[in-house]
């Protein structure tokens, strides 16, 4: 019983995601995606940089571009001395920093709590995100990253 | 696991393409003059080479047409075959062939089919039109068409019997063969109890070199000569007795036998290097010398004379090096035997190699880093160590990525010769700097733009012959490429010798296309009209006129050589041709940067396209004007625009603004302007890393990279920020002139500006100052009214710039002290501030009456004076305790008399020509200026034996002055005077200068006086 159990969770198992927090919200980043999860680091900003970018990071000699994820998903900012967290996310050969409010664990979710997000859903945030589970306490919007990191439109651009 | 034959296929596709290359070059080489038999025997042992391995492998079609191309070859070779346009394009079409068949080996693993008869037919056209066509089937059939029959007809003819009308080289097998069999024979000679006597420590290449190009030569002369035994001297340094002349020729004949060499042919050679006859009984040795045969040389043991050549040729094949080696003057063959020592590495293996280093210069810049903040740490010696062989290793992997610029010039001459033909005009292609080394990455960027460059100026540069006859120029045009390193960059000049860039027909294009107003066009200087053509939109717009495709294309050059971090500038002279040149760094990974700070953030600008750095500050006397709104700064007399680093990346400006900001002047193409920036660090090795995607629409970074402490910071792009500024559009720019800098630049000298005690500015040349001390208050000690320092265990004496002893100051603050050196002595003038050196003319406006200084000038817009530094020399020997030389104290006295004098005007006395006979320096430095200036001719002779000299030489003088205040000094005087009769007439004047004489009288006076009287006498 507990086998067939096992082999079917597997089955379903369609999508490994890393649990992150930006603001209250829950979200989930493909696992495979991510290289990486680091603590607050020193951050060298760059100026007439897009308002997302939070600036560039040195990772063991490599050069990484901080994404101010509530600055991203158009959250209120996060005051100077609030912690955050850095996701690593490799895309297209480079590596970016995802600034997040929390990491939480590695979840293996089942296709059946899979939908498409609601049609409420702001259309910037339908923009960056490809679906969402449903959790018992509540829901996780997975991020498409590469929608993540296409930081296109007149106001994005905007320094 | 890789199948065998499939590595031998494309170490054959490697080896020929790089064969190729040479070939282009070498064949145009050769068609410029047939009668260079080393480009003809490169061309041919290349040839040979493919022919030869072809048929190792099998591939017929490329064996039948490099055989067909090869007997051509030899017919020019021979002189049978004539050396025409023609039978040179059809060798060119077979290189071209041959090389399209190898693009598809190398694609599909086997050769293509198809039919070359064609070529074949034209070659064999020529080849039987050169007259002799040997009967033993040199030639292969040419209306047989299959591959197959070919091919044999290609080994029939390479048949042993030798042919009567080869030479004996080609007999021979060619050079390759006898540097085969030299090779061969060396372990023999060397293990030789008697030969390896002779030969100890003689180098084994310059050995194999040395005997192989003097049976080669001595072989294709086919007279006999003793550039054999004149060999094996020069290596060994002494006349070799017969003996061992013999022994080395009989060894190398010997793997000669077992390279297949027909015994008569090598009897002959022997005959030529007039080496005597063995004694018979050393005749037995000729069995022993296959045993010195590699395995994949030696053919089996039943092979007798009539082996296929192929497999022999394929001993050059295995021997690249010797083979290249084998053709070319002796001189050039030390450097191709140390290519001999090369292996084939992968350029992925080469790249991973580099970025891995440039980690470790990363990991080691952050670990000297930590160093500096631990200087006591016991890593300290280790992490030094480190750092050297972190550098050690940088600069390592950096050579091996290094290649010579050969390899992107290689396709040029062939394609100047073909644009030559097609366009009816005479071109040469002259090359220099060919060995210049650059990156491989860099290489093949450059590759293309050069191509472009060079068809433009063939094609639009350079007139046809008739027009360069009317224009009174030779009718050949010259194309010139040339490399060199300077500095950390390579610089390539493309130059033509054409008709040059006509400008007004570029302001017209330009204003037709609708890229400027006529008003804007009108405004242009020539210089930034030609910039024009590197517009894009320009060149492209239309192609029309005559004039447009001159820039075809040169929006996409300049486009390609600033995205590796290179600049492209252009002059032109009407009628005399234009000339681009190209800087482009060495490498790109690794550049030099200058790191810079605005607003608390730190920047990377690169170093090469920074020209100097300039302060402006009220003290400096420079400061930043604005011209509504636009801040402009005054350079030498030009306006030189300025670009806030912080105004153009939106910083904030920092609270507490420094007192001076730094300017970084740069260059980007011929335009020059200045970004402010609060902080300017040092200059740092960065290893660059690209910008991140979602920051690549910013113009203005062209990279990142890590510092030493591990943050990372932005590489500005100055093209960028130039072009962001709107730079460049504009003409307020200090835009050079082609002409009139290159004559401006000649008289320019570093200057010293430095403000003296009575806050005026002074300029002092920079060559005359040996150092530039600081010095305190209290160092300053006074003596006997003056002020002197202890200097380097002398006392050295002090002025201020009014050449009076210098005054006291207040306070701790220590003050720049200029310090002039002549011999062991030195003098100290007082600053009060060292405001800037600078780059100026030396050419004063205002001469100056005052004494001290030698006029004004004007640096950076503000007057000021130009000190003469011998002024403050020879008021600082008026210190007695400095002057150490006899009379010294009464020849202060008097020089202080002197300078009274000279300040009164003497202009109106009559040149005179006046001899002063001493040999203090008190002459030297003291009279003679003053007496010069007062309008003498002063001549100086140290003791009076010189002065003989003078009168021996038939000098005249109005006066003799002589210091006769020592006994013995006068009688030498008097004795040598005695003998100069035609100058007893000339008045004396004997400077008997007293011991403390403080009231000297004027020494100006008297000479006049003396003048006078002899007027009056007269």
């Amino acid at each position: 019983m507990k086998r067939v159990n096992g082999a079917a969770l597997i089955a379903e198992a369609a999508e490994g995601l890393v649990s992150i927090k930006v603001g209250k919200q829950t979200f989930g980043v493909p696992v495979l995606k991510v290289q990486d999860v680091i603590t607050q680091t020193t951050i060298n900003r760059v100026p007439l940089a897009p308002p997302e970018v939070a600036g560039s990071l040195n990772l063991r000699g490599r050069i990484v571009t901080a994404i101010d994820m509530r600055r991203r998903l158009k959250m209120a900012a996060r005051d100077e001395d609030d912690r955050y967290m850095c996701v690593i996310v490799e895309h297209g050969g480079e590596l970016y920093a995802l600034l997040v409010d929390d990491v939480g664990d590695v979840l293996w979710l089942s296709s059946a709590d899979y939908e498409g997000g609601p049609a409420t859903l702001s259309p910037h945030w339908r923009s960056v995100c490809s679906g969402l589970y449903r959790l018992d306490h509540e829901l996780l919007l997975v991020l498409d990253i590469a929608q993540v990191l296409t930081l296109t439109g007149g106001a994005n651009m905007a320094a | 696991m890789s199948d065998p034959v499939d590595d031998l296929v494309s170490d054959f596709i490697a080896e020929t393409r790089e064969g190729l290359e040479a070939l282009d070059s070498e064949l145009v080489r050769f068609e410029a003059c047939p009668d260079d038999p080393a480009s003809l025997g490169e061309v041919f042992r290349l040839i040979h080479t493919i022919k030869g391995t072809c048929g190792f492998l099998g591939l017929q079609r490329l064996q039948t047409v490099a055989h067909s191309a090869e007997n051509v070859l030899g017919g020019f070779r021979d002189g049978e075959v004539a050396v025409t346009p023609t039978a040179v394009s059809a060798i060119l079409d077979t290189v071209d062939l041959i090389r399209s068949l190898i693009d598809s080996l190398a694609s599909t693993g086997v050769e293509p089919e198809g039919d070359d008869s064609a070529i074949i037919d034209r070659l064999e056209m020529i080849f039987a039109g050169g007259g002799v066509q040997d009967a033993t089937g040199v030639a292969p059939a040419p209306e047989e068409p299959a591959p197959q029959a070919k091919a044999e007809e290609a080994v029939a003819a390479r048949s042993p019997s030798p042919a009567p009308s080869r030479s004996l080289i080609d007999r021979l097998g060619g050079d390759s063969t006898l540097d085969a069999a030299v090779e061969m024979a060396l372990p023999k000679m060397v293990g030789d109890p008697r030969l390896g006597a002779v030969f100890a420590g003689v180098d084994h290449d310059r050995m194999q070199a040395g005997l192989r190009d003097a049976l080669c030569q001595l072989a294709r002369r086919e007279t006999p000569g003793t550039a054999f035994e004149a060999a094996i001297a020069a290596l060994v340094d002494a006349t070799p007795d017969a003996g061992v002349v013999e022994a080395v020729f009989r060894a190398i004949a010997d793997a000669a036998a077992a390279l297949d060499a027909e015994a008569s042919d090598l009897e002959k050679l022997r005959g030529l290097a007039a080496v005597s006859a063995p004694p018979e009984a050393q005749r037995q040795e000729p069995a022993v010398a296959p045993a010195f045969l590699p395995r994949d040389v030696c053919p089996s043991g039943d092979r007798s004379g009539d082996v296929e050549p192929e497999v022999v040729q394929k001993a050059p094949t295995r021997q690249p090096p010797a083979r290249s080696a084998a053709s070319e003057a002796p001189v050039r063959s030390e450097g191709e035997s140390a290519a001999a020592q090369t292996i084939r590495v992968s350029v992925d293996a080469l790249e991973h190699l580099m970025t891995v280093v440039s980690e470790l210069v990363l990991i080691r810049n952050q670990l000297i880093q930590t160093l500096r903040l631990e200087p006591e740490s016991p890593f300290a010696a280790p992490l030094n160590r480190l750092n050297q062989v972190t550098s050690e290793l940088q600069e390592g992997v950096m050579t091996t990525r290094m290649q010579p610029i050969s390899g992107a010039w290689a396709k040029l001459p062939r394609l100047v010769r073909d644009l030559a033909q097609d366009l009816g005009k005479t071109i040469e292609l002259q090359m220099f700097g060919q060995e210049t080394e650059l990156d491989r990455q860099v290489l093949e960027l450059i590759k293309d733009p050069l191509t472009h460059m060079i068809r433009n100026a063939a094609d639009h540069g350079l007139e046809t012959p008739a027009e360069r006859r009317a224009a009174g120029k030779p009718e050949t045009g010259r194309i010139t490429l040339q490399a060199r390193h300077e500095g950390g960059a390579i610089v390539i000049e493309v130059a033509d010798d054409g008709r040059g860039l006509p400008a007004d027909r570029i302001r017209d294009k330009a204003v037709s296309s609708g890229l400027l107003s006529s008003a804007q066009a009108e405004q242009m200087s020539d210089a930034e009209a030609r910039q024009l053509i590197f517009m894009p939109g320009f060149s492209t717009a239309s192609q029309v006129t005559s004039v447009s495709g001159r820039g075809v294309g040169m929006d996409v050059v300049r486009t390609n050589i600033e995205k590796i971090g290179g600049v492209i500038e252009l002059s032109s002279v009407p009628g005399g041709g234009t000339r681009f040149t190209i800087r482009i760094p060495l490498t790109l990974t690794i550049v030099s940067a200058l790191i810079v700070e605005c607003c608390g953030e730190r920047f990377a600008m690169p170093q090469s396209a920074i020209v100097e750095l300039v302060s402006a500050s009220e003290s400096s006397g420079r400061t930043i004007e604005y011209i509504d709104g636009a801040a402009v700064l005054r350079l030498r007399d030009r306006l030189l625009p300025l670009i806030s680093l912080q105004a153009l990346l939106g910083l904030e400006p920092s609270e507490s603004p420094l007192g001076e900001t730094c300017i970084v002047v740069a260059r980007v193409g011929a335009f020059n302007f200045g970004v402010t920036v609060d902080r300017v660090f040092d200059t740092e090795e960065i290893v660059v890393k690209p910008v991140a995607t979602v920051l690549r629409h910013l113009k203005l970074y062209s990279g990142a990279t890590i510092m030493g402490d591990g943050s990372v910071i932005l590489i500005l792009d100055l093209k960028g920020v130039s072009a962001e500024a709107g730079a460049g559009q504009n003409s307020t720019g200090i835009q050079d002139d082609d002409a009139d800098t290159t004559s401006a630049d000649q008289d320019l000298s570093a200057i010293l500006v430095f403000r003296a005690d009575d806050n005026t500015l002074k300029a002092a040349p920079l060559a005359e100052v040996s150092r530039i001390e600081e010095v305190a208050a209290g160092q300053i000690e006074r003596v006997d009214g003056r002020t002197v320092v202890q200097y380097r265990g002398k006392l050295m004496p002090i002025v201020s710039a009014d050449a009076e002893p210098a005054a006291d100051w207040q306070g701790g603050e220590r003050r720049p002290l200029l310090v002039f050196a002549r011999d062991d002595r030195a003098v100290g003038l007082l600053a009060g501030e060292i405001v800037d050196i600078v780059e100026s003319s030396t050419r004063t406006h205002l001469p100056s009456s005052q004494l001290g200084s030698q006029g004004s000038l004007i640096i950076g817009g503000n007057a000021m004076e130009l000190i003469d530094v011998g002024y403050y020399w020879r008021k600082a020997l008026d210190e007695p305790e400095q002057a150490p030389v006899a009379a010294s104290s009464s020849a202060a006295a008097l020089g202080q008399a002197l300078f009274s004098a000279a300040s009164a005007p003497t202009a109106s006395v009559a040149a005179r020509r006046l001899l002063l006979i001493d040999q203090s320096p008190f002459a030297q430095l003291l009279l003679r200026p003053l007496l010069s200036q007062a309008g003498y001719d002063v001549t100086v002779a140290t003791d009076p034996e010189a002065a003989l000299a003078l009168y021996d030489a038939g000098e005249v003088f109005s006066l003799i002055m002589a210091d006769t205040s020592d006994s013995q000094q006068a009688r030498d005087f008097a004795r040598a005077f005695a003998r100069a009769t035609h100058w007893h007439k000339t008045p004396l004047l004997s400077l008997a200068l007293q011991p403390g004489g403080a009231a000297a009288p004027s020494v100006l006076d008297a000479v006049s006086e003396a003048l006078e009287d002899v007027r009056m006498s007269a």
